[in-house]
């Protein structure tokens, strides 16, 4: 392999495999019914979280978990508003979002420049241990079949006698610490996006939908999204992932393959 | 009877606890971050009533946009990605100044056709696949904010100050008064309430999702031409999401609209940009929580 093909394979890892992960983190959220809206914010707060780790002398260990915790404690919050208080998903998610959007603006020049440029391969690992641990968890065990039901049968859930309340709040805060594993993960990677991943957010969850809501796609389809992103030359022709995610939505349609809870619209909320 | 007024009155007690929590989580992440204006109008801007012309002037855009968002909303449409269509809008007036010396009127209708255009692809998704249209404005809109140019300058009058919020509150009227008096209006609610009644009882439900979603985007790119050929240098991504925190927060009570953006447009005009965006988000935030806790507690759950 020339050293030209190792480069190019790095910069789509670095890419793909937080995006895969940030896949996988929504899919959690999403199969234990509720929307993810939350991503966008949840993977800027990773970002900054994990960067400025690494600026104050932290190594990869320490940013990484820098980005889970952040990632967790939104989910956190986010599930306190929506399963305790009973706030719409949707808008509250979107309004975490809008939140850590503009904070992570207002101090994200205090990041210094240039990514670590480390861990793409580690990330990779933990994409793929993620991938095999949750296509493992959501269809084989006890507690994964209670959150596909949470999702696809909140009823029976209730009747059974399980807490809905807690199995989401958990599927929430474990798929945002993922998420946030994600931001971290672009932090340090020296993909291209690393420069300020805006919009990354809607478009892993987007390429969720894409997957169908199946853990063993997301790697494949981040792949793919990756392929475009770090080949594409810079100016008009980076519109491109988005364009392709848009008609890639339109191709699977919306309503088929999502889970009985997540099928309602904004309105529908309060 | 009293059940009714007990009803009523509830309703409107979730709405203030809603709006008075906003204000408070705005007022305080305002505080929080540093807010250089809060203490009362800096020297040399003009006192007070420079203050609340500058407010009327950051209000306006909003209005446009929440007014298009919630207009959306009515007939069961997320536009979330609002803020993408106000882009497009600007950079539609910004480079229509640049071709022609047009006056600033038409610079405006450029934008609401390029806001309408911003908004097609989503809206006939939606209609003809079923395709979430939250996700795929939002995935347009961060398309559009990686493409927008950096800001050229714009050698033209712009509208005199208070112009764009007359035009916006006599749109806001007009629109209301239309969705209250019409069969139109009826029928964009019916299909909100529920589409398969709608669409049973022999409305074009597909027909009018296309025009409100039109409108939707029409209004939010109007809001970034009139951002374009303002006097301050534009803020539209940030703008675009405004309205749409204002229009989640009260799009049930129109009535409630012009106060809100008002509310959002003195916060955009005192604080810096980033300030006002996380004190506007934090407002949504607390209202959504307080109108939730509100409703939980009239249930009784």
């Amino acid at each position: 392999m020339t050293v030209f093909e190792t480069a190019a394979l790095a910069a789509v890892l670095a890419l793909a495999a937080p995006l895969a992960l940030a896949m996988l983190g929504a899919l959690l959220t999403e199969r234990a019914g509720l929307r993810q809206f939350g991503i966008e914010g949840i993977l800027l707060a990773g970002w900054l979280g994990a960067g400025l780790a690494i600026s104050s002398g932290g190594g990869m260990p320490a940013a990484l978990l820098t980005g889970v915790t952040l990632g967790a404690v939104l989910g956190l919050g986010q599930a306190m508003a929506v399963v305790w208080a009973g706030t719409g998903p949707i808008a509250t998610g979107f309004a975490m979002s809008l939140l850590a959007q503009a904070l992570v603006r207002l101090w994200s020049g205090s990041i210094p420049g240039g990514p670590a440029d480390a861990g793409s391969g580690a990330m990779a690992t933990l994409a793929l241990l993620a991938t095999a641990l949750l296509w493992w968890g959501l269809a084989r065990t006890p507690l994964g079949s209670a959150l596909r039901a949470a999702g696809d049968a909140p009823g029976a859930v209730v009747r059974s006698g399980l807490s809905l309340r807690w199995l989401r709040s958990g599927a929430m805060i474990a798929g945002s610490g993922l998420i946030g594993l994600a931001g971290a993960g672009l932090a340090m990677g020296g993909s291209r996006a690393a420069a300020m991943p805006e919009g990354l957010g809607w478009l892993a969850l987007a390429l969720v939908a894409v997957a169908a809501r199946h853990p063993a796609l997301c790697p494949p389809v981040a792949v793919i999204a990756a392929l475009m992103v770090a080949f594409l030359p810079s100016g008009p022709a980076m519109a491109l992932p988005w364009i392709g995610a848009v008609a890639a939505l339109a191709l699977v349609g919306w309503r088929g393959a999502a889970p009985q809870a997540l099928r309602h619209r904004l309105r529908d909320e309060g | 009877m009293s059940g009714t007024a007990w009803r009523r009155g509830g309703a409107a007690l979730s709405g203030l606890a809603g709006l008075a929590a906003a204000a408070l989580a705005g007022w305080a992440t305002a505080m929080l971050l540093g807010m250089p204006g809060a203490a009362g109008p800096a020297a040399g801007s003009g006192g007070w009533p420079g203050l609340v012309i500058d407010a009327v002037d950051h209000a306006a855009p909003v209005l446009l946009v929440a007014l298009g968002v919630a207009l959306g909303l009515s007939a069961g449409l997320s536009n979330l990605g609002a803020g993408g269509q106000v882009v497009a809008g600007g950079i539609a007036a910004s480079a229509a100044a640049g071709l022609v010396a047009a006056p600033w009127p038409l610079l405006l209708l450029a934008g609401g056709l390029a806001g309408m255009a911003a908004i097609a692809i989503p809206v006939v998704l939606r209609v003809w696949r079923g395709t979430d249209e939250a996700l795929t404005t939002l995935l347009i809109a961060a398309m559009l904010a990686a493409q927008a140019p950096p800001w050229p300058p714009l050698a033209l009058s712009p509208p005199a100050p208070l112009t764009v919020g007359a035009l916006a509150i006599s749109v806001a009227g007009a629109v209301w008064l239309l969705g209250r008096l019409t069969v139109a209006g009826l029928a964009v609610r019916a299909i909100g309430r529920d589409p398969a009644a709608a669409r049973g009882a022999g409305l074009p439900v597909g027909r009018v999702l296309l025009v409100v979603g039109t409108l939707s985007g029409g209004l939010a790119g109007l809001a970034g031409a009139a951002l374009a050929v303002g006097a301050s240098p534009p803020m539209l991504a940030g703008t675009g999401h405004a309205g749409v925190v204002v229009a989640l927060l009260v799009w049930r009570r129109p009535l409630l609209l012009p106060p809100a953006a008002l509310g959002v447009g003195a916060l955009l005009a005192m604080a810096a940009p980033g300030v006002a965006e996380a004190a506007a988000a934090a407002a949504l935030l607390g209202g959504l929580v307080a109108m939730a806790l509100v409703r939980r507690l009239r249930r009784g759950s």
